[in-house]
């Protein structure tokens, strides 16, 4: 006779405190239910061209928000240099989205364990190029409302007001 | 009439102050700036009554309250009595042997931990023209005699002629008179023997004297600079020595008709450490009466035009105009890239002036102050009607381009087109009321309603003036003369909503010495619309109310999504 295993149903997931509160189905992990499905690319053969084409995929990755970004400069152009609160909304969101996008570039441009002659480098050094065209144009559109500080009168706050040697008092 | 005002020491945002005020019968009192009412009163005799009210000292904590000193200068001998702000009691007194004909403040310094003294020299000056003034010191102690030694150097002080004021003055009667001290003076002070002052400059003008008005010395200063439209920079000239002196014509002198084209009078510049009249200029037509004022560098005459028989109002902008170059290295990081500004070497000015017609004209001016001076200065004119009208700076200011279209420059920094006469903004009278009846009764009986002392005191970058502004009442010699007693608690109402309504003085009938017999008022002023601090009716119900509503709604919509997500969950 076979021993038969003893059935049971373990409900230690990772996270076993969330498990103690909520009212979930048994077994339910939030992670796992939003887990994509990856595909196993160990299976699929090895293609001559998959390099190429891989690298192709890549500059494409890099070259593509060009359009995103010459729609957001134009809708920066069409705000218009004068302070207001949607141009500096607008301006802000300028220079701070290529910012982002270069520091998470590198999650973007990840480097592939089975093709390690990929360059990811360079897509990616053309990726923080692209992204740096705009903000340079937010740099200039600083700099047409009068943000950028170009001029002395910018740091002259600094300056401390000249104190006067000599006190001369009039009579009460 | 002189009056101080002294802040609460519980008070942070500057608005409760006690007003200590002496009167010419001989009375100090100490009055509350929120309803008015007399806090204490201390009679001195009519013979001993004070002239000047002096700050004394100032103390840190809170147990101790200020001290003020009540100052009589008579011919055979001063006074000083020392009182104690917060209860009126005199405290200690202080003879001196001989007149005190002038009263400088020197600065304050601190004697011990907590305790601010302010040091005043008190000047008799000499009978005979050739001998120099002897200066006393208040207080005669070490402490101040070696203050008094270490800015000696540095330390003038100028006086006034009151017959310059009707007469033209000549050299060995000077208009105006500076004096200074020199080596024998801080070896007197100290070894303990009588400190005397050198005549350093006098200055006589062929026109009487108008007006002098000359820069308040503790007046902060935020920037030493003015940026214009186009970035570039204007150095303004702060010196805090400058004063601005008019002469001319007096009121009430007779021309002849054939030489009413060749009155003029004349705006000099000034500087009260070494008498160099920086600037002068010529305003053609123009006579007293006269009123003027100078804060940081602009300062503003009132005269009145014989030829248009209009008040007019000129305001003069002092620069600096030594060539310079900026170097931003230089202003971030170099502690010398300020030079210190001197008297005696004074640079190069560039005076821009205009003159408007003013429909306000004014007996005397005032400017709004603030701690930091950040904030635009309004310019208080106590005008002929018994109002006080505050002056938007910009309508004075003397760079109004005299053309209708401006470039985007001009108007980007806020100039108007020039226009001759100032508007009468109704929204921007300090006062409220016209005291009809008073006035009427003061012209009848003499003395004309005059004002005391400015009382200026400041929060931060809220911008408050506290004006006293005070009606002496002589008694009348009969009570027949006298007007129906008017109501003293319908008289003022400020239009700000900060105002209060006097009660009945104690003992309200015209006698002499009994009562206080002021009429006063207190306006608090915001020429910045009060953009720091919320409104008196400001609806704090609205508030909670909104913020509880707002509290409840998110924790029922977090439990409504916790449960809708269970279900898709379950789904």
């Amino acid at each position: 006779m076979v021993a038969l295993k003893d059935w049971k149903m373990n409900f230690d997931t990772i996270m076993p405190e969330k498990q103690a509160r909520s009212l979930d189905p048994p077994a339910y992990d939030d992670r796992i239910a939003k887990e994509l499905v990856s595909s196993s690319s160990s299976t699929r053969k090895k293609d001559s061209g998959m390099l190429a084409r891989k690298q192709q995929a890549l500059y494409s990755r890099a070259t593509g928000p060009i359009k995103n970004i010459a729609v957001m400069c134009f809708m920066a152009w069409m705000t218009g240099n004068s302070i207001q609160i949607f141009s500096i909304i607008m301006t802000f969101s300028l220079l701070a989205q290529p910012f982002s996008a270069i520091l998470s570039s590198g999650q973007m441009f990840q480097k592939e364990p089975e093709w390690p002659q990929l360059d990811v480098l360079l897509p990616r050094l053309l990726f923080c190029l692209v992204q740096g065209a705009q903000i340079v144009f937010g740099l200039y559109k600083l700099n047409n409302m009068g943000l950028l500080p170009v001029y002395p009168s910018d740091w002259i706050s600094s300056m401390k007001v000249p104190e006067t040697l000599e006190h001369s008092y009039p009579s009460l | 009439m002189k009056c101080l005002a002294f802040s609460h020491p519980r008070d942070s945002r500057g608005f409760r102050k006690l007003i200590v005020v002496a009167t010419e019968a001989g009375k100090v009192a100490a009055l509350h700036n929120g309803d008015g009412h007399i806090v204490w009163s201390r009679p001195f005799p009519r013979k001993l009554a004070p002239q000047q009210l002096l700050q004394w000292q100032l103390f840190h904590d809170l147990t101790h309250a200020p001290r003020v000193a009540a100052l009589h200068s008579g011919s055979s001998g001063s006074i000083l009595t020392v009182l104690d702000a917060h209860t009126g009691a005199a405290l200690e007194e202080v003879k001196l042997p001989g007149r005190v004909d002038k009263l400088v403040g020197i600065g304050t310094l601190s004697i011990s931990e907590g305790v601010e003294q302010s040091v005043y020299l008190a000047v008799e000056l000499p009978e005979t023209t050739g001998a120099t003034p002897r200066v006393t010191l208040l207080p005669d102690t070490p402490v101040a005699r070696d203050f008094f030694v270490a800015q000696q150097r540095s330390l003038f002080f100028w006086t006034e002629s009151a017959a310059a004021h009707t007469a033209p003055s000549t050299l060995e009667a000077p208009a105006l008179q500076g004096y200074g001290f020199d080596g024998t003076a801080a070896e007197a002070a100290l070894s303990g023997a009588p400190i005397h002052a050198v005549r350093t400059w006098s200055l006589a003008f062929p026109q009487p004297l108008l007006a002098v008005a000359a820069r308040d010395p503790k007046e902060p200063t935020h920037s030493s600079v003015k940026v214009l439209g186009d970035r570039s920079i204007k150095y303004r000239y702060l010196n805090l020595n400058t004063m601005v002196v008019v002469t001319g014509l007096a009121p009430g002198v007779w021309v002849d008709p054939d030489e009413q084209d060749s009155i003029q009078a004349t705006i000099h510049i000034v500087d009260s450490a070494s008498g160099h009249v920086l600037h002068h200029q010529l305003q053609p037509y123009a006579r007293g009466p006269a009123a003027a004022v100078i804060t940081d560098n602009m300062a503003a005459v009132q005269l009145w035009d014989a030829s248009a028989a209009r008040f007019a109002l000129t305001s003069l902008e002092l620069f600096d105009v030594t060539p310079r170059e900026f170097s931003v290295l230089d202003a971030l990081f170099n502690p010398n890239a300020t030079q210190p500004v001197t008297s005696f070497n004074p640079p190069p000015l560039e005076v821009i002036s205009a003159s408007f017609f003013t429909r306000t004209p004014a007996r005397s001016f005032g400017v709004t102050r603030t701690r930091a001076g950040i904030t635009s200065k309004q310019l208080l004119a106590r005008t002929i009607y018994d109002q006080v009208y505050a002056i938007d700076p910009r309508y004075i200011d003397p760079r109004r381009p005299k053309k209708t279209k401006l470039t985007a420059q001009e108007m980007e920094e806020r100039l108007l087109p020039y226009q001759d006469t100032l508007p009468v903004n109704s929204l921007s009278f300090v006062t409220y009321d016209k005291q009809q009846s008073l006035s009427t009764h003061c012209s009848i009986r003499g003395p004309s309603p005059r004002y005391s002392t400015w009382l200026r005191f400041s929060d931060g970058l809220h911008f408050h003036a506290c004006q006293v502004h005070a009606h002496r009442l002589r008694a009348p010699t009969s009570l027949s003369h006298v007007a129906a007693p008017f109501k003293w608690t319908t008289l003022h109402r400020c239009i700000s909503g900060h105002g209060f309504s006097l009660p009945g003085l104690p003992g309200c009938t015209y006698q002499r010495d009994s009562t206080l017999n002021l009429l006063m008022q207190y306006t608090r002023v915001s020429p910045a619309k009060g953009f720091d601090t919320l409104d008196d009716d400001f609806n704090y119900g609205l508030l909670l109310t909104a913020l509880l509503v707002l509290s409840t709604a998110s924790v029922v919509a977090h439990f409504y999504t916790k449960s809708t997500s269970l279900a898709a969950k379950w789904k």
